[in-house]
């Protein structure tokens, strides 16, 4: 009977120094995070039949969509346990309406569960992302699940931020939505937007964080069709204090002192 | 022409009200709102309801997670950021809607805070917009107050305005009517249109691109 106490008396101080390490782990997690609200209006400029580059696999209807509004939000993170590279997760989502010859309710839905980001400077970071996005609108364009490739980059200049982003899709099912984009012949769809955030950097609470209105300029290509349009929106980001671990002190070229970790502002 | 840009930037509203605090000549009922601190100050805000009798010198204060009396909530009510009011209600029409918040607000408030939820509802934006309705107050929250819209999983009704029919999920929303416009609630995020005054609707800022809702 004492050797089954012993014994569950030794587990349970693994199983505690166990969670111990898991909440080591979780005090050195750092990381980044952002939140875009925006309205994108976008208008077609070029037209299937004009659209030079890759032959489509798959005869196009001819341009089935002239306007697109779109509302929603963008919302990314990424943390891990180094100052400067983290895993990284989003999700977007976003509702609108198509306009044109089949005008109708148009939607996108993407979550990103894989994905790396690297943060530069204290609230800058380039990230990368994959997942799937769901799309479609009414009686324009058939619904179809994408695997997208998702790059964002961030770069923080106090007042002003800039905000960019662009996304490759594959189209799954869909054949009308296949080949749609001639300057990415990889892929079928293309979305992307650059901007300029005009607002504040705050280092109030021991940490960095922002936020503020910005403009930019969307861009799109889908089936065939290329559009150019203006996205209106507001960003908030923070950042965790960036804490650099043993290894990563050890890398730099002249540590002056060696300690477990060091705050770097 | 800059401070166009601006506004078309920061989501402003042309002729805000004066946040001048009334006179005590009459019974006043206030609806106000505040803006969290920041990085949040710009997509969401707070509402408290200011009741005041005629010539008392302090305001009773109702709010989720606050309450008392103060001297003037009209620019200093903390932890809330740059004040706006949404509507003012004095004499007559004064009187009935003090009777009413007091009557009401009160176990609207309790059963918010045994359920508050900061996201995406029932938290204090919903408390704002519940007493709106039940009172008969003819106003409406700014799109910012996000949680305004809030109806459980699935439930619709009139509007707090009392001119248009709204329907809502925590996902998907839909706001109709003569002074509210044609509203989109996207998880909680308001965008749209307002005829009267004209304005853009839009998630930021003081929740318009135009005049200010009077």
């Amino acid at each position: 009977m004492k050797a089954v106490i012993a014994i569950a008396m030794l587990g349970a101080v693994r199983a505690a120094n166990a969670s111990c390490n898991i909440c080591d782990f979780g005090r050195e997690l750092q990381g980044g995070a952002y939140l875009h609200e925006e309205l994108t209006l976008l208008t077609h400029v070029e037209d299937p039949a004009a659209t030079s580059g890759v032959a489509r696999a798959v005869p196009g209807p001819g341009r089935v969509v002239d306007q697109i509004g779109m509302a929603g939000f963008r919302l990314h993170g990424f943390v891990g346990a180094s100052a400067n590279i983290g895993y990284h997760i989003g999700l977007d989502l976003g509702f609108g309406a198509t306009l044109g010859r089949h005008g109708g309710f148009a939607y996108e839905i993407g979550f990103l569960p894989v994905g790396i980001g690297v943060r530069f400077g204290r609230s800058s970071w380039l990230t990368l992302g994959t997942g799937f996005v769901a799309s479609g609108a009414t009686g324009a364009l058939d619904d179809a699940i994408a695997l997208p490739l998702d790059v964002d980059l961030e770069v923080d200049a106090s007042r002003v931020r800039l905000i960019a982003w662009a996304r490759a899709g594959w189209i799954a099912g869909a054949p009308m939505r296949h080949d749609g984009a001639a300057s990415v012949p990889f892929a079928d769809e293309l979305d992307a937007m650059v901007g300029i955030r005009i607002g504040h950097h705050y280092e109030d609470y021991g940490f960095p964080t922002g936020n503020g209105p910005y403009v930019g300029v969307a861009y799109k290509e889908m089936a065939g069709t290329k559009f150019l349009g203006l996205t209106l929106g507001y960003s908030m980001d923070m950042a965790t204090e960036q804490t650099r671990v043993d290894h990563e002190v050890e890398q730099e070229p002249r540590p002056r002192r060696h300690r477990r970790h060091r705050v770097v502002r | 022409m800059r401070w166009i840009f601006g506004c078309l930037l920061a989501g402003c509203a042309a002729l805000p009200r004066s946040l001048e605090m009334p006179a005590n000549d009459e019974t006043t009922v206030a609806l106000l709102t505040g803006s969290l601190g920041h990085p949040m100050d710009g997509i969401a805000r707070h509402p408290w309801f200011a009741v005041r009798k005629k010539g008392e010198k302090e305001w009773r204060i109702y709010e989720v997670g606050g309450g008392g009396e103060e001297g003037d909530p009209f620019r200093h009510h903390d932890p809330y950021l740059n004040p706006q009011v949404e509507h003012l209600w004095r004499g007559d029409e004064g009187d009935q809607a003090a009777a009413c918040i007091e009557r009401y607000a009160p176990g609207v408030k309790d059963y918010i805070e045994d359920h508050y939820i900061f996201y995406p509802g029932p938290n204090s934006n919903t408390f704002g917009d519940v007493v709106l309705r039940r009172c008969g107050l003819h106003a409406s929250l700014p799109s910012t107050a996000v949680g305004k819209d809030w109806r459980g999983w699935f439930g619709g009704g009139v509007t707090s305005e009392g001119t248009g029919v709204q329907i809502e999920t925590p996902v998907i929303g839909l706001k109709v009517g003569l002074k509210e416009g044609v509203e989109v609630h996207v998880i909680g995020l308001s965008f749209g249109i307002d005829l009267w005054p004209p304005a853009i609707i839009v998630p930021w800022g003081s929740g318009r691109l135009g005049f200010a809702d009077r």
